[in-house]
């Protein structure tokens, strides 16, 4: 087990240096430095040059990059020039209102899309299966956002349970902070929940054919105990490699659905770095949904571990 | 005394399956009973409806299953309308079952203990966990699982093959069932561990009043195992018999034709006698008797007649118009060809090896093998799962890259060849595949699959079409088959696809790797003949790897034992299975189940355990481990492959001219049947 630790802890380092080089080239890829971005209109030569230097552009690539990453390292990922303040303390600001979403929805869609997937398939081929796949079918084809339109049109708009958007801390007043976070969370949970329901329908589809399930049957196992003791572990493992992707996905910050609830979290911030042309933003924040993708992925894959005995035993050498 | 109460009885069972072309009738009219205690063998061939008999008796058939019965009697409680409650209470309990591929049946994972301990623990929660482990710990130990307390903590994939049955037989056993099925225990084994699992099962039958029922289309197990037997073709019982009989005086054709049909390790020589045809798809396909376009005594009513099963003694019932002629034939098989007579001499060496070895990092699959096959000889290769000859067949073929070593075909060295070079010496040298269905391509015609090697050596249009004519007809399939697809093909007919494309360029060496192994027995003997035919017609060398050491000689001029990538023993085929000189041939040969219930292998030697892991073979001998003339000499120097006899005998063994020592390690048996168990519950 030590060993398979080991192996896939050293390909993510690789991974993610390999990573970290294209987002730091991307500066160099989208037209217009950020030279041209401070220096104003028809800046002359000299301050263009003065600027370059000032900002360590005029030093070949590869020594820009070691500068660049060893400070990444340290947790400096350099000023935004548009904001004027360090990227690590604008991430850090925002950070907390994305963890929040990304922890709710994950939660509501493993819960719902694990329950929906198990009732599909053990009621296989009936009506209720039927109905559970079309309604996958319809949330997987319409964007979350839309939904979470209907969401306020319904639940803020008309009923007026609901506020419209923003976020208010839990800290201050757990009630009024849950209600306020119930429909993002919901909203950008809904295609988790369809995708999750599919594969766990499969997943368990699939381990309930197995000879092993006959044979536990055979000894007189009932349908509760089979799907406790032997098929929810052995179901699990194709699901969780979803559940880590969406939730690396949804760490990285929530693009339209911060949009839709005015959400104070990283997507709006990316999206407004883009806007702004603030490289050194961008860059910061891609870093940062680098880095915590493949931390959760690397997660996922250790946890493998822990469901499957033969990955302990053949990642941990001979057995 | 009391007569003995039935504990499992079947009454008029038809089972038919929901398909997409409609109903299929698997199982029609079955009725069967069995007694407490008793030892019986349903046997028959694939699709016989062996098997749904006993699931749909268990209630563990698929939702797509229709099953109508007079009655189904377990313990004197009908299951007809039974809830599912109510079966699972039952099952484990009264009634459990032990399945065919020890691989997949256990849930990869659960821990060994805790699988057989939840047959108690689904059934009765009270139970406490330490009463449970204890459990666990004696069944594993009951069933000769090496290390029990550590094997309980473990999980499947740590278990070799046999222990993974043993444990499953554990399970089976865990509720202390008056009834355990087994369908077909030993089928996915090894020889030397089917004998074990064999032993297993016949300590349960005696150490356990439980009755048992084996479903097996192996006649050897089934004189191993039982002491009645009920045979079943098309969805029917044809014949109801106790053992002995059944081998002395079958009364249905079908039962014959099966006994005939198989090789022996022991019998002479002769050519088998196959069932022309195949077995109905569907149980109603066939008017009158369902054997009777396969049966040589057919007469005019038994196309219109259905025979039903009739009781014509205490113990015995047939399902045959003409049992009374059947049974005065016997099973004598006198009359039959020898096949030595017609074989051709031998000629030049047409594939040369030496000191051939193949290793994947520490382990050594194929270790220093030296090897000649002659034109028109046919060179049996035998060993256990591992052994390291499909690697050896492997590196024959040239899909393989030698570590190091020499290949030679017909004079010309493969090693070192590239390109167009090595593709032009393949030719050469053509292979028949195990499995005839994923060997095939399943888009392209059965003339296309003949054709492809010829259109690929360059071969002109009208050269490619008469050959393939006539290929397809050596193969004994007609014309039309060459616009069909594989799908449309049974077995042994994809087979013989198989066996046309390795022809089609006269290879000078033929592999046939387990070519019959997935195959039924009647099918396999049709496949063996075919390949009898073809062999005294070309003078091509053939390698025949098979786990089948009773088809091994069948097919076989030359014996060549295999075990952890070396080999151990080869010789004239006749003289290595009357006379063994390494203990490990003895230990497989010892291990083929019995040709009749007489000859239970019962006292005979079989070998423990499954081979070491490649990656750390004992020193000296590497069979050592296992062997029990083992000693001092044996873990100090490796023995070579030395010269026994004038005859090309040769044996790696130190002990090979210790005739005394070797002579303990008896390959027959010949004990009495045992008598019958008259326990009652």
């Amino acid at each position: 087990m030590l060993n398979y630790i080991a192996t896939r802890v050293i390909q993510a380092l690789v991974v993610l240096v390999l990573v970290s080089i294209l987002v730091f080239l991307i500066m160099y890829l989208v037209p217009g430095d950020a030279v041209t971005v401070l220096a104003g209109p028809d800046p002359t030569p000299e301050v263009v040059d003065a600027l370059r230097r000032k900002l360590g552009l005029d030093q070949p690539l590869p020594v820009q990059y070691v500068k660049w990453a060893l400070a990444a390292l340290q947790g400096d990922l350099g000023v935004s020039y548009i904001i004027g303040r360090p990227v690590s303390e604008l991430i850090a600001t925002r950070l907390p209102a994305t963890l929040e979403l990304a922890f709710a929805a994950i939660l509501i869609a493993s819960f719902f899309g694990i329950m929906v997937g198990i009732v599909a398939a053990q009621r296989q081929g009936t009506w209720v299966d039927g109905a559970i796949t079309a309604a996958n079918s319809f949330v997987l084809s319409i964007p979350n956002f839309w939904f979470g339109i209907l969401g306020i049109i319904t639940f803020a708009v008309w009923l007026g349970w609901l506020p419209s958007g923003g976020r208010k801390l839990f800290s201050e007043d757990p009630l009024n902070a849950l209600q306020y976070l119930i429909m993002p969370a919901v909203a950008l949970s809904l295609d988790s929940i369809a995708m999750i329901a599919r594969l766990v329908r499969a997943s368990v589809l699939d381990e309930l054919s197995r000879d092993y399930v006959t044979v536990a049957r055979a000894k007189g196992v009932g349908k509760n105990w089979l799907m406790r003791r032997h098929i929810a572990r052995n179901a699990a493992i194709p699901v969780l490699t979803v559940l880590g992707l969406r939730f690396g996905q949804m760490l990285g910050g929530a693009v339209l659905i911060e949009a839709v609830f005015n959400w104070p979290g990283l997507g709006r911030l990316t999206v407004e770095a883009i806007k702004n042309r603030d490289v050194v933003l961008v860059q910061g924040t891609l870093m940062y949904f680098v880095v915590i993708y493949m931390a959760v992925n690397l997660l996922i894959d250790l946890s493998y571990g822990l469901f499957d005995p033969r990955v302990r035993s053949s990642a941990g050498g001979k057995v | 005394m009391k007569p003995i109460p039935d504990i499992l009885a079947v009454e008029n069972l038809s089972v038919s399956f929901r398909t997409e072309d409609g109903l299929r009738h698997v199982v029609d009219g079955v009725s069967m009973s069995i007694k407490s205690g008793e030892a019986v063998a349903v046997v028959g061939e694939s699709g016989s409806g062996k098997s749904v008999t006993m699931l749909a008796a268990m209630g563990l058939l698929p939702p797509t299953a229709i099953i109508k019965a007079d009655a189904i009697t377990l313990n004197g409680e009908d299951l007809v309308g039974a809830t599912d409650t109510r079966l699972a209470t039952l099952r484990g309990t009264e009634i459990s079952m032990v399945f065919q591929n020890p691989m997949t049946s256990l849930n990869p994972t659960m821990r060994i203990g805790e699988q057989v301990s939840e047959t108690i623990a689904v059934h009765d929660a009270s139970v406490r966990q330490d009463t449970l482990n204890a459990i666990a710990l004696r069944l594993l130990g009951e069933t000769g699982m090496p290390n029990p307390e550590l094997r309980v903590t473990q999980f499947p994939h740590e278990f070799s093959g046999g222990m993974r049955q043993r444990a499953v037989i554990a399970m089976a056993l865990a509720g202390e069932p008056g009834i355990i099925i087994a369908d077909e225990p030993t089928t996915a084994l090894d020889v030397t561990v089917q004998a074990q699992i064999v032993g297993v099962i016949r300590d349960l039958q005696e150490n356990h009043a439980v009755a048992s029922v084996v479903i097996t289309h192996d006649l050897g197990l089934v004189a191993e195992l039982s002491e009645r037997v009920i045979v079943m073709y098309a969805g029917r019982v044809v014949e109801e018999t106790p053992v002995a009989d059944l081998f002395d005086a079958p009364a249905h054709p079908y039962t014959r034709a099966l006994l005939e049909s198989r090789p022996s390790s022991t019998r002479d020589k002769a050519r088998l006698a196959s069932i022309p045809g195949l077995p109905p798809s569907s149980a109603d396909a066939v008017s009158g008797c369902p054997f009777h376009p396969r049966c040589e005594h057919a007469i005019d009513i038994c196309k219109t007649d259905r025979p039903t099963l009739a009781r014509f003694s205490d113990t015995r019932a047939v399902a045959c118009h003409r049992y009374e002629e059947i049974l005065k034939i016997g099973a004598d098989t006198s009359d039959a060809i020898s096949l030595t007579q017609d074989r051709k001499a031998v000629g030049d060496v047409v594939l040369k090896i030496e000191d051939l070895t193949k290793s994947f990092g520490s382990v050594h699959a194929v270790n220093g093998v030296n090897l000649e096959l002659r034109r028109g000889e046919t060179l049996g290769l035998a060993g256990e799962s591992g052994c390291g000859k499909s690697t050896l067949a492997r590196l024959a073929m040239g899909l393989s890259t030698p570590t190091t070593g020499k290949i030679e075909v017909d004079g010309r060295q493969l090693s070192g060849l590239k390109g167009r070079a090595l593709r032009d010496a393949r030719r050469d040298i053509q292979m028949v595949f195990q499995d005839p269905t994923s060997s095939l391509d399943r888009r392209m015609t059965i003339g296309a699959i003949i054709a492809e090697p010829m259109q690929i050596a360059g071969w002109a249009p009208k050269r490619i079409a008469e050959k393939t004519a006539e290929l397809i007809k050596s193969v004994g399939l007609a014309d039309h088959y060459l616009n069909r697809r594989p799908s449309e093909l049974s077995g042994g007919q994809r087979q013989r696809v198989g066996i046309a494309r390795a022809l089609a360029l006269d290879p000078q060496v033929v592999l046939l790797d387990e070519p019959t192994s997935a195959l039924d027995v009647s099918v396999q003997a049709q496949v063996v003949n075919l390949l009898d035919d073809l062999r005294s017609t070309s003078d091509a060398g053939y390698i025949f790897i098979a786990h089948d050491l009773g088809v091994l000689r069948h097919v076989s001029d030359r014996i060549a034992i295999m075990y952890l990538g070396k080999l151990v023993e080869i010789g004239p085929c006749e003289e290595v299975f009357a006379f063994p000189r390494h203990p490990y041939t003895r230990a497989l040969l010892a291990s083929i189940p019995a040709d009749h219930p007489k000859d239970r292998t019962k006292g005979k030697f079989v070998v423990s355990g499954a081979p070491p892991n490649p990656a750390n073979i004992p020193s000296g001998c590497s069979f050592r481990k296992r062997c029990p003339l083992a000693d001092e000499r044996c873990s100090a120097q490796v023995p070579e492959l030395t010269d026994v006899s004038s005859s090309g005998h040769r044996v790696s063994c130190h002990y090979r001219d210790d005739l005394d020592r070797l002579a303990t390690l008896a390959t027959t048996g010949g004990q009495k049947p045992r008598p019958k168990i008259t326990k009652s519950p």
